[in-house]
């Protein structure tokens, strides 16, 4: 009798519960993770691997190898779950919280391994810069952040899928339709306003 | 000391701000990661780490919300209406192309200027203004007076804004498709508490030089022997001509190696004001790639895995640093069209909404003593003290004839034609403030905070480009709504 009662339950697990996860859009899955519900999170590994694993990938380039790559998607998930109380879901996709997630872990993978993601004089807007403290770092940082994603599009765009992405200059041409000088001249021009801004505020010289 | 990079800026990005960003094509097509990786292993790792029993929670589910998806379709079928309009007066070109749809609305707030000056060839036309007295956005193009088109690498060297002073600046400048025409804007705003109106000033926009940029290396005149000596007393200049500023800050040998760091200094061009009136000056962006041995024309490349201001240099023992030279790479600016095109301008402010209150309002430990409040085409300017608020947020809203709320609390404006504006949004977190009282920091938004002017009295403004007032019946901060009307 017992071990009838157990095989009914694992099959009304299997098929009623699985069933109940696949149909649930991204907000009722991230609400049952939070609830730390496994059949929500198995269905939302099986929903997102793919995306996930293709940001890793963009990141990594060829420094990622395919263990790598399972490792770091494993992360993003096992982030998701032990800190979905922290999150804040706007609107009913995770797609782009997780590309964040996923896009910084590959980050710290990769300066662990001394991999750098894009050449220095690209990257760097000054150097030895002497912060006061922390939250003088802090602001400077979301400063820098804020101007970005205050930009006019396309220079938006291009910015996050070079820095945050980190995608090639080719790559983001042929995606937004441009030739690779226009990317570089409106990279190069968003570079000296970060610059410039951050001189007039007294950040840098 | 730290180094600011642009990539570690992005690490704590709204996850919104990627929303609509979709993998590049070419991304796509380069792998399939489906076949290289296991979902069944990362789900093992993902069940191992988390270690918790398989019997799941039940959760009700809950009620599909269908607000945001009403919304996206009108947000959508705005994006067509937009797109698929004809607007009809010039002024508003370049105007129309960064502020798609609104413009056209607000044709009563913005000044037609037209007005042009050709000078090598080249007309720089302003053709238009919007101006509330504190911040102004211009818009304006230069063409070849023959209709040709331009180099598709053509810049401007240098775009400035003289005449006013205490005031900040940003700009654009983008060449069309046809590459015939270069249009922009400039957006000056003059500080809050200037007390002066952009009207009262004489303005003049200028443009200097047309140019195009090219990758260029060439080698220092200075050798590692003077570089050396040179900057035991002060920074030394490589190539001061081409390199605006371009310095070594330190340079010195030992085990084997040179070590050089390198830093810029900026070169500022100064308007006709007390005020650096710097709008553009694009940095040659030059770097040391390599030194070369001047005797035997050997390059020798830095060490990897070094900053680019921060270079090291593997040298044989008993090396000649007088033979070594550094072999400087740069963006060499070729002047296309030289001159300097002046256009004045005399800007008038639009309309605004302004009406006094002169009340106070509690909420919880903040109070706000509120004199006046103004809305214009460009922003909701707030004057009155503002008392504990130092917690970073005082969001400002506009309350609309017609408006959408989403599930989130967003309020969309709907214009008469469908179009959609954002009146206000969620930033994410704030942070706190560690100027205590009267001096709230906003890091969100779009606010500005003027000075204090006189017994604690000052003015807040949200910049919200742009607002057609017609359509704003009151201002809401924080949870207070004030009837404009």
């Amino acid at each position: 009798m017992f071990y009838q009662y157990i095989l009914v339950k694992a099959l009304f697990n299997f098929l009623v519960l699985n069933e109940r996860c696949e149909e649930m859009n991204d907000r009722e899955l991230f609400e049952g993770i939070k609830q730390k519900d496994t059949c929500c999170l198995e269905q939302f590994i099986e929903k997102y691997t793919s995306y996930i694993a293709k940001i890793v990938t963009l990141v990594g380039g060829k420094s990622l190898r395919k263990q790598d790559i399972e490792e770091i998607t494993a992360d993003v998930f096992i982030s998701v779950w032990q800190n979905a109380e922290k999150i804040n879901l706007i609107g009913n996709s995770m797609k782009s919280y997780l590309g964040a997630i996923a896009r910084n872990k590959t980050k710290t993978v990769l300066y662990s391994k001394k991999v750098e993601l894009l050449p220095l004089n690209e990257d760097i807007l000054f150097t030895d810069i002497l912060m006061s403290d922390e939250i003088a770092e802090k602001e400077t940082y979301e400063l820098v952040n804020r101007t970005i994603c205050e930009m006019e599009e396309p220079d938006r765009e291009i910015f996050i899928r070079r820095y945050f992405f980190f995608e090639k200059i080719r790559e983001i041409a042929e995606h937004l339709s441009m030739n690779n000088k226009t990317v570089e001249t409106r990279l190069l021009r968003g570079r000296e306003k970060l610059k410039s801004m951050l001189v007039e505020r007294g950040i840098a010289q | 000391m730290k180094d600011i990079k642009i990539s570690d800026c992005l690490d704590n990005i709204d996850p919104a701000e990627i929303n609509n960003i979709e993998m590049s094509d070419g991304m796509k097509d380069k792998f399939s990661v489906e076949r290289m990786i296991s979902v069944k292993r990362i789900k093992k790792i993902v069940f191992d780490e988390i270690s918790v029993n398989t019997d799941s929670v039940n959760i009700n589910k809950k009620r599909k919300k269908i607000s945001g998806r009403k919304l996206a379709v009108i947000i959508s079928a705005a994006v067509l209406i937009i797109s698929t309009s004809v607007y009809g007066m010039n002024y508003f070109g370049t105007l129309e192309k960064y502020f798609p749809g609104i413009v056209q609305m607000m044709k009563d707030d913005v000044q037609d200027v037209s007005a042009k000056v050709e000078k090598n060839g080249v007309v720089l036309t302003v053709e238009a203004a919007v101006n509330d007295g504190i911040e102004a956005i211009i818009s304006y193009n230069l063409t070849m007076k023959d209709g040709s088109a331009f180099d598709e690498r053509i810049d401007a060297s240098i775009i400035k804004l003289d005449g006013l002073t205490q005031a900040d600046y940003t700009d654009r400048l983008d060449l069309t498709d046809d590459n015939k025409k270069l249009e922009g804007y400039i957006n000056p705003k003059l500080n809050i508490e200037n007390g002066k109106s952009i009207n009262d000033y004489n303005l003049t926009l200028s443009i200097t030089d047309l140019i195009t940029r090219q990758h260029a290396e060439e080698v220092s005149k200075l050798n590692l022997n003077q570089i050396i000596n040179g900057v035991k007393n002060q920074p030394v200049e490589l190539i001061p001509d081409i390199a605006q500023g371009f310095v070594v800050e330190k340079a010195e040998v030992y085990n084997g190696k040179v070590k050089i760091e390198c830093g810029y200094t900026y070169e500022t061009v100064r308007g006709s004001g007390d005020t650096p009136a710097r709008i553009r000056k694009l940095s040659a962006a030059p770097h040391i790639i390599g030194l070369k041995n001047m005797k035997t024309g050997e390059i020798i490349n830095p060490d990897e895995s070094k900053e680019f201001n921060k270079l090291s240099f593997s040298i044989n023992e008993g090396t000649d640093l007088s033979g070594l030279n550094p072999i400087i790479s740069y963006n060499k600016e070729n002047v296309v069209v030289a001159g300097t095109w002046e256009v004045p301008i005399k800007l008038k402010a639009a309309d605004v909404i302004s009406k006094d209150i002169n009340k106070t309002y509690i909420l919880a430990d903040k109070k706000m003593i509120l004199k006046k409040v103004t809305v214009t085409p460009l922003g909701v300017y707030l004057n009155g003290a503002f008392v504990n608020y130092d917690d970073t947020e005082l969001p400002i809203g506009l309350s609309a004839k017609a408006y959408l709320e989403d599930a989130l609390g967003r309020v969309y404006l709907v214009y008469n034609n469908g179009q959609i504006l954002h009146l206000t949004g969620s930033y994410g977190e704030t942070n706190k403030s560690e100027y205590g009282n009267m001096e709230a920091k906003f890091t969100y938004s779009n606010l500005e905070i003027g000075e204090e002017i006189s017994d604690g009295n000052r003015t807040v403004k949200d910049r919200r480009i742009f607002i057609d007032i017609d359509e704003i019946s009151s201002i809401i901060v924080k949870d207070i709504a004030i009837p404009l009307r």
